[in-house]
């Protein structure tokens, strides 16, 4: 079972018109009986009807003959730079793939050379001297 | 029969409105544009009353209009487009009152030379300012909206009853504050 509403939420169906009667009963009854809840009830009214006075009305909104062009330029440009978006990882992806193909096709490709290092001899000579050997090269 | 030609320019306007929305669904620009003439004085005005800034207004119903094409594939029936559109509008308004920074307020008086009605907006716009964001919201819907609660609660995407008490704390809250500021200026 709901509770009773006081009396400002009253104030505040009342306003709605959403009051069932006997609400409205009860309402009537307490500004008949307390001039101070009346008073409040019409400083309710007041204020809320000031701030509707405030509201704007659409025939006062004049719109910029500019507005829709900027809404549809806007919206274009949205579109482009997000197909770009979506580009990208594929682009990236095919540059990448691109770049790689080159280095191998270089690789394959390059001359061979004949320098050849003596290590069996180099090895000797590591563990027998008390001095890092450099090899040498040998053409 | 004046009733009965409203109710079929009414049907008309809405079947060329769902042909619109078809159209931008596969990036018709003329059909967006068509859109935007259509709504945007609506959504202008309920950014304005909300935000209590023309430019902003402005800037938020563009925004709307953006983000309304550019999710056009969330909508699940295009004669809900109109809906759609506005609530997207009012949540982009809501966004803008978060990152609001709070000021100070100053109740200035009015030098009776700018007219009634931009004395009450300058006052309420300075009210307004002192209410959360949420209640705030919820006041300008059903008050200058006129928005039934259904709407309000879908449109905030809350129950009716958030709707109804946050419609009451609101209103209460209006009351005080606005009680202070005509008494000081007296």
């Amino acid at each position: 079972m709901s509770r009773k509403p006081n009396f400002k939420e009253l104030l505040s169906l009342d306003r709605d018109k959403s009051f069932s009667a006997k609400e409205k009963e009860t309402l009537s009854k307490l500004l008949a009986s307390d001039n101070a809840l009346a008073e409040e009830q019409e400083e309710f009214n007041l204020s809320l009807n000031f701030l509707k006075d405030a509201a704007y009305d659409e025939e006062e909104i004049k719109v910029d003959d500019t507005f829709n062009g900027r809404v549809i330029r806007r919206f274009r440009v949205e579109q482009r730079n997000r197909s770009w978006s979506s580009m990208l990882p594929a682009v990236v992806g095919a540059v990448t793939a691109a770049v790689g193909l080159i280095a191998i096709i270089q690789v394959v490709s390059a001359p061979v050379t004949e320098s050849t290092l003596d290590l069996q001899n180099q090895k000797a000579e590591l563990e027998t001297s008390e001095f890092p050997v450099i090899p040498e090269f040998t053409e | 029969m004046v009733g009965q030609n409203t109710a079929l320019s009414r049907a008309e306007a809405a079947a060329e409105e769902l042909t619109w929305v078809t159209r931008i669904r596969r990036g018709d620009e003329v059909a967006m544009n068509l859109v935007v003439t259509k709504h945007r004085q609506r959504l202008i005005r309920v950014a304005a009353n909300v935000l209590r800034d023309r430019h902003e207004a402005e800037d938020v119903a563009q925004e709307a209009f953006l983000k309304a094409f550019r999710e056009i594939g969330k909508l699940r029936d295009d004669k809900a487009f109109s809906g759609y559109l506005y609530r997207i509008c009012v949540r982009l308004c809501m966004d803008k009152l978060r990152s609001r920074k709070p000021t100070s307020e100053i109740i200035e008086k009015g030098d009776g030379t700018t007219g009634a009605k931009v004395e009450t907006r300058i006052l309420v716009e300075r009210l307004l300012t002192k209410l959360t964001p949420e209640l705030r919201m919820t006041l300008v819907l059903r008050e200058m909206e006129q928005l039934s609660y259904d709407e309000v609660a879908e449109v905030m995407n809350v129950p009716v009853g958030t709707v109804r008490s946050r419609l009451h704390a609101a209103r209460e809250r209006f009351r005080h504050i606005w009680l202070e500021a005509t008494q000081e200026a007296m």
